[in-house]
């Protein structure tokens, strides 16, 4: 484990009620809404800024702070959990470290946990339903989605006070946030639910994770408050205003393609093993495995490996080799030449138990937990007044719970673009014409060939007047039938033409 | 190799090589394979076993088209270009056959089932020839189409590829007179340079080229019943064993996956029979989709996949757009199809060069076309030496053939590998291919109407004044056909 660097930890926090402004107090206090950040310095200077906005209500409708259009979404899609996040950049896990939490790859990714209730074979409806759903509400299509303003702004939305007055408001500026070398923003639910699928509390925690770079001359040792690279910090002395809720607006779900496809074709018999630079026997390694081999335009391949490493490996390799493949020209993205996106791979270290990475249960690692006396408390009353405290854990600040709780450590590998050959989009027309053309002459060709009677052609000419004639009358026989053919058919084909001959019929007076 | 390799992977993994996309191969050849593939020679020992069963395959049939002809004894026949020994060294060593063991790929066996047929057609020996067949198909789709040209071969047996071919009769012009238009057809018969006319008229006596049963035709009628009848017995046999082959291969290839119960074919026919009938319980899912055999031959039959190849299909599905897929998979398929039939008709006599036409056209229509498939035709073409001698611009074909082969892998590499081409490149050179091909079968198919015609001793093309006297012309052809029969008669 790399070792970490924590030099001063400022930590933000707001705690809030939301009791202030609505009639139905008592309803309203079993709702509730915490705001809280965490600024890390890194390495090479760079600042790490996390916010954390959690929110929960027991309720189904008339929400007070809740946001609406994620409320509504639990009674629309039966799921227990999910967890989508928007990033954009890469974690350099060599300069910065371990996160503060886990970091995410770059893109999109969504994990969605649904009740063990539901029958298997309404799951995939369940999942296009929430996606679909999650996909409008973040204006972001989930196919290859890096993070952007238009992903930005949905999510502040959903805050009670948007950027308009919190934690919130440090967000306002948009060239700060997208100008992070790396940022994430991620949107996570859980709902409790009874055994009939109701739901009884739903939770639904925002984060927001920046590297931002201090603007020259601020020691990111001495950060406080108002020293903040992001000059609106300011701000956040602004009142918090809560009576200033805000009604949220259900958004239509888009009718998307919901298709995943498999760009590259992976050969599991090339899958190698190196530790330390030393080729080792996967098979001999695998404690635990599961792979689900990949169907063209339905599903991606998923290897799931769990590896026992000799305890003094610092390196493991794992490569494999794969084939490009080629598609129709209908499923080439607008831009075909810059590639296609593979997702990042996760690896999760520390796993004692089976259970997949994602719960927190069972750890072996030591500078990932971190003890609660390493937290340095900064808490803003709200009426100017700073003091540095040193608190113990309150029970009810999600963030300090995630992160002195114990988890394996994940890491994600980078995402890879991979060009693939691409076929020449302007030719359809032209394609189909040569093929065809080559095609017909062929069968033209071979059948003549095959067709081909001199012999007949001799006796023709040599027959006599009689034949000739029962041969001409043939011919004209055979011409009728054609026309005949061909003019049922063209009646049968086209309307049009069933009217004119109608007309003409009635005109002759036979109709 | 790759799917191949794969396919093992995934079983000894414990995943059913059919649940994903990666692997197409069918379940025996990956049991074949699975003992050596590990290695880094001997991992092609399946392929080189396969082109050696082959070669002698084919030596066995050449052997007998050269020392047990079709047809009277007395006949003139011609020394074979290539001695059967050295055919099936030819085949041994052919580039095509050659890169495809190689590579590892199960055109090999498909070949052998191929070559297997064609023997079994030769010799007339029914449970070779339905192995073959059963083989060929099992491996990859078309080989089940030789079915029709091979029932022919069995019912008729093999013509006789050294019959002696003469010369070509040149055109008699014919006098507009009326007097000279008599003597006008029979003189022209009787004007061949290279034969002389109890040739000519031996050649005649014979209006098709001999088989056995025309050379039963002219012994008693209970030996051409026999001949018939054991002819047709043949046919029943071949078919019979044919489905038998089928069969074993389908259980095999089930008992070679039961570990992978889902991937069983024969179950999953079961549910579905069960299905139709209405006995079973609808709630499970169909097993029929996730079977061996739809697994395996959906991917040819549907083309879902666009890997480019030497073929005409995967460009034009490339740039189709997908309402139209269907159809044009329908048409494609046809074209493979749809020639069968009317070759056997038309070449009844030729059974042989029925079979090497639906060779010809297999390898043309294959959705996933490679050089290894046109091992069977160019195996089979030096026995076509009667046609072959005929052809004028040999020259051009082979020459041609080359530069369109060398040139597809420089394109193929330009677009590929160095991206400095792009996909036309490549395209062209399998329209060109394509062309190649339908000259080359034209102007053989051409070829053979004509040789049936020469050796029938009949004129090849018609002049131009043969058409002015109509009635004269006619009555000169009536005097001619009553000399021939009275030759006939007395020879």
């Amino acid at each position: 484990m790399c070792s970490r660097i924590w030099a001063v930890l400022v930590a933000v926090c707001l705690l809030l009620g939301s009791s202030s402004c609505h009639s139905a107090a008592a309803v309203a206090q079993q709702e509730s809404y915490t705001e809280e950040a965490v600024v890390q310095p890194l390495a090479n200077g760079l600042v790490l800024v996390h916010f954390q906005f959690t929110q929960t209500t027991p309720l189904l409708r008339h929400y007070t702070i809740f946001p609406k259009a994620v409320g509504q979404l639990v009674s629309a899609s039966l799921f227990n959990e999910f967890q989508l996040s928007l990033t954009q950049g890469r974690w350099h896990y060599q300069h910065w470290g371990q996160p503060v939490l886990q970091a995410k790859p770059a893109g999109a990714e969504f994990v969605a946990k649904f009740s063990p209730l539901l029958p298997a074979a309404s799951l995939a409806g369940q999942w296009g339903t929430l996606s679909h759903a999650l996909g409008s509400l973040f204006c972001a299509s989930l196919n290859f989605e890096a993070s952007c303003t238009e992903n930005l702004t949905p999510w502040l939305k959903l805050l009670p006070c948007r950027d308009a007055a919190g934690l919130g408001a440090l967000l306002a500026d948009r060239r700060v946030v997208f100008g992070a070398d790396h940022h994430s923003m991620q949107v996570s639910m859980i709902v409790e639910r009874n055994a009939d699928l109701q739901p009884l509390r739903s939770t639904l925690t925002q984060s927001l994770t920046l590297v931002l770079r201090p603007p020259p001359g601020t020691h990111p040792a001495t950060i406080s408050s108002s020293g903040e690279a992001r000059q609106q910090l300011p701000a956040v002395l602004a009142d918090v205003n809560l009576s200033a809720l805000l009604g949220n607006e259900v958004k239509q779900a888009c009718p998307l393609a919901q298709q995943s496809r498999v760009y590259i074709r992976v050969w599991l018999h090339t899958l190698q093993l190196s530790i330390d630079g030393q080729r080792r026997s996967l098979d001999a390694l695998l404690t635990h495995r599961h792979i689900t081999p990949a169907r063209d335009r339905t599903r991606p391949l998923v290897l799931n490996m769990c590896l026992a490493l000799p305890a003094a490996a610092t390196t493991l390799t794992l490569s494999a080799q794969f084939s490009k493949a080629f598609l129709t020209v209908a499923e080439y993205p607008p831009d075909a030449h810059r590639g296609f996106d593979v997702p990042a791979a996760q690896v999760t270290i520390g796993l004692t138990s089976l259970q997949t990475s994602g719960s927190s249960a069972g750890q072996q690692g030591d500078a990932s937990s971190s003890s609660s006396s390493s937290w340095a408390w900064h808490v803003y009353t709200g009426d100017g007044a700073e003091a540095w405290q040193q608190q113990q854990l309150q029970q009810e600040l999600p963030l300090m719970q995630a992160l002195a709780a114990v988890r394996p450590v994940q890491v994600y590998s980078p995402s890879l673009v991979v060009p693939l050959a691409v076929p020449d989009f302007s030719m359809p027309y032209n394609v189909i014409c040569l093929t065809s053309t080559v095609l017909a002459v062929l069968l033209g060709a071979v059948v003549g060939a095959l067709l081909l009677r001199p012999a007949e052609a001799e006796t023709q000419a040599h027959a006599s007047s009689a034949a000739s004639a029962a041969q001409k009358r043939r011919k004209r026989a055979k011409v009728v039938l054609l026309l005949a053919v061909f003019g049922g058919l063209g009646l049968y084909l086209d309307p049009s033409l069933q009217e004119a001959l109608w007309e003409q019929l009635t005109a002759l007076g036979l109709a | 190799m790759l799917k191949t390799r794969e396919g093992i992977r995934l079983l000894q993994l414990g995943i059913s090589p059919y649940e994903g996309d990666s692997c197409h191969i069918p379940p025996l050849w990956l049991a074949v394979v699975a003992p050596w593939v590990q290695h880094r020679v001997l991992c092609v020992l399946p392929n080189m076993v396969c082109d050696v069963v082959a070669a002698a395959a084919l030596l066995l049939a050449a052997a007998h088209l050269f020392d047990h002809p079709a047809g009277p004894a007395s006949r003139r026949r011609d020394a074979p270009w290539l001695s059967p020994q050295q055919l099936s060294l030819l085949y041994l060593l052919q580039p095509f056959a050659v890169l495809a063991c190689v590579a590892g790929s199960s055109t090999s066996a498909e070949n052998m089932g191929v070559l297997l047929a064609v023997a079994g057609g030769v010799t007339r020996n029914a449970p070779m020839a339905a192995a073959g067949v059963a083989v060929g198909t099992y491996m990859g789709l078309h080989p089940a189409l030789l079915v029709v040209p091979l029932l022919l071969l069995m019912w008729r047996g093999p013509e006789d590829v050294l019959q002696h071919v003469p010369g070509p009769v040149p055109p008699v012009v014919m006098p507009s007179s009326k007097h000279r238009s008599r003597a006008g057809p029979s003189a022209g018969s009787q004007a061949d340079g290279s034969s002389s006319s109890s040739h000519t008229t031996a050649a005649g006596s014979q209006l098709q080229n001999g088989t056995q049963h025309e050379q039963a035709a002219g012994s008693s009628g209970a030996e051409l019943c026999a001949e018939q009848q054991r002819s047709s017995a043949l046919c029943l046999l071949f078919v019979g064993m044919l489905a038998c082959c089928a069969g074993a291969l389908v259980m095999l290839s089930d008992t070679m996956l039961q570990q992978h119960s889902q991937a069983q074919c024969l179950p999953a026919v079961l549910q579905w029979v069960q299905r139709q009938v209405g006995i079973a319980h609808s709630q499970q899912p169909l097993q029929l989709q996730s079977c061996w055999a739809v697994r395996v031959y959906k991917l040819p039959l549907l083309l879902e996949d666009y890997t480019p190849n030497i073929g005409l299909w995967w460009y034009f599905f490339t740039e189709m757009f997908a309402a139209f897929r269907p159809f044009f998979t329908f048409v494609f398929h046809s074209f493979a199809v749809v020639l069968a039939v009317p070759v056997a008709i038309r070449f009844n006599n030729r059974p042989l060069f029925a079979v090497w036409v639906q060779l010809f056209i297999s390898c043309m229509f294959k959705p996933y076309a490679s050089v290894g498939d046109m091992v069977p035709w160019l195996a089979l073409l030096p026995l076509l030496q009667q046609q072959l001698q005929c052809v004028k611009a040999g020259l051009f074909f082979v020459n041609s053939f080359v530069l369109l082969l060398v040139l597809g892998l420089a394109m193929w590499h330009q677009w590929i590998n160095v991206d400095a081409a792009n996909s036309n490149f490549f395209y062209s050179i399998t329209l060109l291919l394509g062309v190649w091909e339908s000259v080359f079968l034209t102007h053989l198919v051409r070829l053979t109407a004509q040789l049936d015609r020469r050796l029938a001793g009949k004129r090849l093309e018609l002049s131009v004044d043969d058409l002015d006297d109509d009635e004269d012309a006619a009555a000169a052809a009536d005097s001619a056909a009553v000399d021939a029969a009275g030759k006939d008669k007395n020879a």
